[in-house]
């Protein structure tokens, strides 16, 4: 017998999941074809296909905060782990390097937090991965024109909300397969562990950035007209 | 000199299933026409974000219909080609048609 309505689970994916605008269109449409002649797979693929294509658009079109995201967690931070040692012993050597490098000391914490990932202790540091975080955050607000402190604020505390859920699951998995991973994967274990922090930062990105949900992007249409 | 607004091979394709399925343009039928001449399995959601992206570049125009019960009250949203998208579609297709004569591999309807 063919079931009428389509899975509930997979409806609230597609309520709360899929960026950018149409998304009641979207719904009414995949309800229509469900009801008419289309299986519960058939719902789900499209309800999959829409999350992903709904953030492959958001990316095309927020570019320059995905680009800042990687540039970020898998650029800057990587890219200093590797120079730091040499930094520390070839380079800096007269006062004006010595004030350099007093200002950078300021920031060592999070570049700390970064060599101990990539060192593979990830686990260990959660309270430094949130000070990366903030900070990536930190520097992404301050290039907005339209800073507000607001969204700021709430950039930080859902990069933070699921950067915690994530390293809660992250854990886990650790827990249980770590061991054999880490034995298997070896040296790009240590690059897959940036999928979190990269994550929270792209989600603390987007709540971050001007109009970042469509209501909001409403009520500003509703102001200007 | 205008800008020209390049078209990716699946924004065609959601222009061309708009021009062929005419008024009753939306999510669906859109989907549909690109699975019966395309051969594969079309996502809605990939649909609408590529019709998003075209409204966005104004080649695209989009009004919604009134809410149905059978859609769980929600409207259609139908969707048309500007003059400007209609412009843009004739001019690829006169692009791929200069690129495609003379080229041996292509004549005979064999891969």
């Amino acid at each position: 017998m063919k079931v009428s309505q389509p899975p509930a689970s997979a409806s609230w994916l597609l309520e709360h999941l899929v960026l950018g605008e149409k998304n009641e269109a979207l719904a009414g449409d995949l309800l229509e074809e469900f009801q008419r002649r289309r299986s519960v797979a058939w719902y789900w693929r499209q309800v999959l296909g829409a999350i992903f294509a709904g953030f492959a658009n958001e990316m095309r079109a927020e570019w320059s905060s995905a680009g800042y995201v990687v540039a970020w967690t898998f650029g800057f931070a990587a890219i200093w782990t590797f120079v730091a040692p040499y930094f520390w012993e070839y380079v800096v050597r007269s006062a004006p390097q010595r004030l350099f490098v007093w200002l950078a000391e300021n920031h060592a914490l999070v570049f700390l937090i970064v060599q101990r990932v990539i060192s593979g202790r990830v686990l260990d540091d959660y309270g430094s991965n949130l000070l990366f975080l903030s900070t990536g955050i930190i520097f992404y607000s301050a290039g907005i024109r339209s800073f507000s402190l607001r969204r700021f604020l709430r950039g930080v505390l859902v990069g933070l909300l699921i950067f915690a859920v994530e390293d809660f699951v992250f854990g886990f998995v650790m827990g249980l397969y770590g061991l054999a991973l880490w034995r298997f994967i070896g040296f790009c274990w240590t690059w897959f562990s940036w999928l979190p922090l990269f994550i929270a930062v792209l989600s603390s990105m987007w709540m971050a950035r001007p109009h970042w949900t469509r209501s909001e992007a409403r009520q500003s249409s509703r102001a200007i007209s | 000199m205008t800008t020209r607004a390049y078209l990716g091979e699946f924004e065609l394709m959601v222009m061309l299933a708009l021009l062929r399925i005419g008024e009753n343009a939306y999510g669906v039928p859109i989907s549909r026409e690109i699975e019966a001449h395309g051969g594969r399995e079309v996502a809605v959601g990939s649909v609408y974000a590529t019709l998003e992206r075209l409204e966005q570049k104004g080649l695209v125009a989009s009004s919604l219909g009134d809410p149905t019960p059978e859609r769980g009250g929600r409207a259609k949203r139908y969707f048309q080609l500007t003059p400007r998208g209609l412009r843009e579609v004739r001019k690829t297709r006169q692009a791929l048609i200069r690129l495609w004569q003379g080229l041996p591999e292509l004549e005979g309807g064999r891969a």
